[in-house]
């Protein structure tokens, strides 16, 4: 099957300092993908290099098997960090600018958009709140009903109610065969809505795979001690054990395989209390940034 | 495509007509205040309009406001660079884009001109019911053409050396805009200076190439005529052949304006 994204080692140095390093990623048609990182750690520039804006290093894009030409953004809209907007124009400036632009624009659903974001189509854009700018440019981006969605932090500003429906929206989009690639910094907004997640770190792409995979390659086994809690010899030196948390009575233990037996051993030492727990997103998240990633697995990385 | 720009220089020639507008309205009410003594004024200057008034005059006023307008607009591609995302991610060759800003660009230069041969011949009207005199038959003289053709290219020569410039900078356009009245207007100067080694002044003529201010001011007043013929500028070349000139440069800007535009990274 043909990739509607692919990025084939992206590298991006400016000057001395290396932004994006061999980045290989792949989308799949009718899936979103969510692209996770720390400030910094190379998910816009990934963005900007994919969309033409910077010109990478070294490495190669696909737009649906294609390289990118003018023509590829009729089916792909995008959506920037930051504003990027007319200031000086009106929303109803903006969406008359895309039906100029674009043969795929719908103005009906422009006008649902326009309704479910609750703006003012004849106030001018610099006007507006951060949030509602972030909502002109969705509104702008979703009404094209494109092939593929880039979005950069798409709900960046925006109240917890839109947060949600730009959730949705992607959700449906996706439901109705597009493909979404974003960024965000709200590990829940990925988790809810991406069926693939890709972390960077640094440039470098530390986890892919998919959400649920992900999920199951681990499991947290946490200990609540009556006192402080005890060191437990060969815990750390444990191979299936691949990390150790400790706050004062509560030990958590990050289990590959075998969490049966960490809870025997959590047991020798009497706590109040042992519970076994799926691994969430952000702890895989939290994993693969604070400098113990290596030893996460994720799909087809080296 | 271009419907932002199209906005933006209906925006723009709003504000020239409104300025200019309020202008030609102040300089009205002062000749209507002062009438008595234009009656006599008006009798001593009535033999300029024997034979029709030629259009090189109210062209000249139209040149010179044009010019302005032509430079305010000069940084429209480095606006651009301000929010990139929006023009760089659109289903056209930026190329394409480009000479889609410069033609509605143009547009506005010669409808800025328009406006300002319309608000001052209207005032011109109204000089002639004050003077109590028919307003003169329009004369499209030689002198005209010249001066329509060479103005307007200089004009589009400074706007487009303006895109060069400011074509490859993140905003800062305005700044360019700036700079570059300041710069021509003393190279044209330093063009005259007679204290200068030679080799100084070689260099400066080289400058002056680029200066839309150089190839302009060839055009002087001889008694009540206008001449293009006699070699006057900077450079000894006959007018048409500088108005041929500028509009190649400013051909040549608008190119170098789109390579730097284009190449530009975000």
């Amino acid at each position: 099957m043909e990739h509607s994204i692919a990025i084939r080692d992206l590298t991006k140095r400016y000057g001395d300092f290396t932004a994006v390093s061999n980045l290989s990623l792949e989308v799949e048609p009718g899936s979103i993908c969510g692209l996770l990182g720390p400030n910094g750690a190379g998910k816009s520039t990934t963005f900007k290099c994919l969309l033409g804006l910077a010109r990478p290093t070294s490495g190669s894009f696909a737009i649906e098997g294609k390289a990118l030409t003018p023509a590829t953004f009729e089916s792909l809209a995008y959506v920037p960090e930051k504003s990027a907007l007319y200031e000086n124009l009106t929303l109803a400036q903006h969406l008359e600018y895309y039906r100029r632009c674009y043969a795929r624009y719908d103005a009906a659903r422009a006008g649902e958009l326009v309704e479910m974001f609750k703006l003012e189509r004849k106030k001018k854009v610099g006007r507006y709140s951060k949030g509602q700018r972030t909502a002109v440019a969705l509104i702008l981006a979703f009404s094209l009903r494109p092939r593929i969605f880039v979005l950069d932090e798409p709900a960046s500003g925006l109240d917890p109610i839109f947060q949600r429906l730009v959730l949705d929206l992607m959700i449906e989009a996706a439901a109705g065969g597009a493909t979404i690639l974003f960024s965000s910094h709200q590990i829940g907004q990925v988790e809810r809505a991406a069926d693939r997640v890709a972390i960077l770190k640094n440039g470098t792409l530390v986890v892919d795979g998919s959400v649920d995979e992900l999920k199951t390659t681990e499991k947290i086994v946490e200990a609540i001690f009556a006192s402080a809690a005890p060191d437990i010899d060969g815990l750390a030196s444990d191979p299936r054990v691949r990390r150790i948390e400790r706050s004062g009575r509560i030990v958590r233990a990050y289990v590959r395989d075998g969490s049966d037996a960490i809870v025997k051993r959590f047991e020798e030492f009497s706590p109040r209390d042992v519970t076994v727990m799926d691994l969430g997103l952000e702890d895989i998240f939290l994993t693969a940034v604070d400098g113990r990633d290596a030893t996460i697995p994720h799909g087809d990385q080296p | 495509m271009n419907y932002v720009e199209i906005l933006r220089m209906r925006r723009n020639l709003i504000w020239l007509a409104g300025v200019l507008g309020a202008l030609c309205l102040i300089a009205m009410i002062s000749l209507n205040l002062n009438a008595g003594g234009m009656h006599l004024r008006m009798g001593m200057t009535h033999s300029h309009f024997d034979g029709g008034l030629d259009l090189a005059a109210l062209f000249g006023v139209g040149v010179a406001i044009t010019l302005i307008f032509a430079t305010i607009i000069g940084g429209t591609l480095s606006r651009e660079n301000e929010t990139p995302e929006m023009i760089r991610t659109k289903p056209f060759a930026r190329e394409q884009m480009a000479l889609s800003f410069f033609l509605t660009d143009l547009a506005a230069i010669l409808l800025a001109f328009v406006i300002t041969c319309a608000l001052v011949s209207i005032v011109l009207l109204d000089v002639c019911a004050i003077a109590g005199i028919a307003p003169p038959p329009l004369r499209f003289g030689p002198e005209a053409g010249v001066i329509l053709t060479l103005g307007l290219g200089v004009a589009f020569m400074w706007y487009a050396l303006v895109q060069a410039v400011s074509a490859g900078l993140k905003g800062r356009g305005g700044m360019v805009i700036g700079l570059s009245w300041a710069y021509f207007t003393i190279l044209v100067g330093l063009a005259h200076a007679t204290f200068l080694p030679g080799f100084v002044h070689e260099a400066i003529m080289l400058l002056n190439l680029l200066n839309p201010l150089a190839y302009m001011n060839s055009l002087t007043s001889h008694g009540d005529s206008l001449s293009t013929t006699v070699p006057n500028s900077i450079f000894a070349l006959d007018a048409w052949l500088r108005a041929a000139i500028v509009w190649a440069i400013s051909i040549a800007a608008c190119v170098v304006a789109t390579f730097n535009w284009k190449r530009l990274e975000f």
